[in-house]
């Protein structure tokens, strides 16, 4: 085994002391284990377009079978790799604080019918809580394209009453998010917990297996 | 993103100066004494990934997992896991006691003691 595929450029990087193979002009780099992929992605991504290549792919058996993967998709990929530039991701986690997950049971000493009326209470209340949630989320992505216009989203949902909103820009966007993160988190603080980090290899916008790139224009 | 990624990496990358991380959450905002705290009080889990490469040639891997916890607290866990071990029967006196009888009515150790 020579190793997991990690990150993708068009020309190597001498930032990247790291094992290495090329192929149809592209550059893959390897590593022992698919977690150091994040570092090395979000390292050779200051500089320069880098696509991260999330888990699920390899380890390759030797460096002929490194560069077959990568000439199997190297169309798709140059394309994603002209679309991403220079810019990252940026990431605000919404979390509802709602319990909506968690169903209130009705209590064991009740009678049937007192049974099936706090059951459609307790249904009807984490509908209700959930649509909350859906109105806030939609309202925070307002707010960021409002803020952040060229940036294009991606919305993950994680579980019930948990998404993850990223935004693609360039690094400049670090400074505007940091600045309208504590206005969202205080207007949305009765529905909402918001979490903001970045910036992150574009993992959200970038599709490793094959087609065009991910992500709603802006 | 969000399958790979989470609220833990984060806090490792805020270390760089280019990572930026906001959490309106008070527990996020940890002291050293609240890790201290956490860590006597309930014991930490340690999990970790290490690998030394030369020249780019990565040569070994160790993959670490460690439990760190207060004297007292392992000593409580040791304490507990031995009385697990031991079984129902000999965690104190009052399950003791019945054995003794029931070897003094018909058990061979009780009459060789006696």
């Amino acid at each position: 085994m020579i190793g997991y595929p990690l990150a993708i450029t068009a020309a190597a990087s001498p930032a990247a002391p790291r094992r290495a193979v090329a192929a149809a002009g592209l550059t893959l780099y390897l590593g022992a284990t698919p977690a150091l992929g994040p570092s090395l992605a979000l390292r050779l991504g200051r500089d320069r377009a880098c696509l991260p290549v999330g888990r699920g792919h390899g380890p390759f058996e030797s460096a002929a079978a490194a560069r077959r993967w990568l000439s199997e998709r190297a169309e798709a990929l140059r394309a994603q790799l002209e679309w991403i530039g220079a810019r990252a991701e940026f990431v605000l986690s919404l979390e509802c604080r709602d319990p909506l997950a968690r169903a209130r049971a009705p209590r064991d000493e009740l009678s049937g019918a007192a049974y099936l009326r706090a059951a459609a209470a307790s249904r009807a209340a984490e509908s209700a809580a959930a649509r909350r949630f859906d109105e806030c989320v939609e309202a925070v992505r307002a707010a960021l394209r409002a803020e952040a216009p060229a940036a294009p989203q991606s919305l993950a949902r994680l579980r019930p009453g948990a998404v993850d909103v990223s935004l693609l820009g360039p690094p400049a966007l670090k400074q505007r998010l940091a600045a309208a993160a504590p206005a969202l988190a205080a207007r949305f603080q009765p529905v909402l917990r918001l979490t903001g980090s970045g910036p992150w290899p574009p993992y959200s916008f970038v599709e490793i297996a094959a087609g065009p790139p991910r992500g709603e224009a802006a | 993103m969000s399958g790979d990624r989470g609220l833990q990496e984060a806090r490792l990358l805020r270390e760089d100066d280019d990572f930026w991380l906001f959490s309106e959450e008070a527990d996020d905002q940890q002291t050293l004494v609240d890790v201290l705290d956490r860590l006597l009080d309930r014991g930490v889990v340690i999990v970790g990934d290490l690998t030394i490469s030369v020249a780019g040639v990565n040569l070994l891997f160790v993959g670490l997992k460690a439990f760190i916890a207060s004297a007292e607290r392992m000593e409580e866990a040791r304490g507990a896991m031995i009385a697990k071990m031991r079984g129902p029967e000999e965690q104190g006196p009052e399950t003791l006691e019945p054995k003794r009888g029931g070897l003094k009515h018909g058990g061979r150790q009780a009459e060789g003691a006696a």
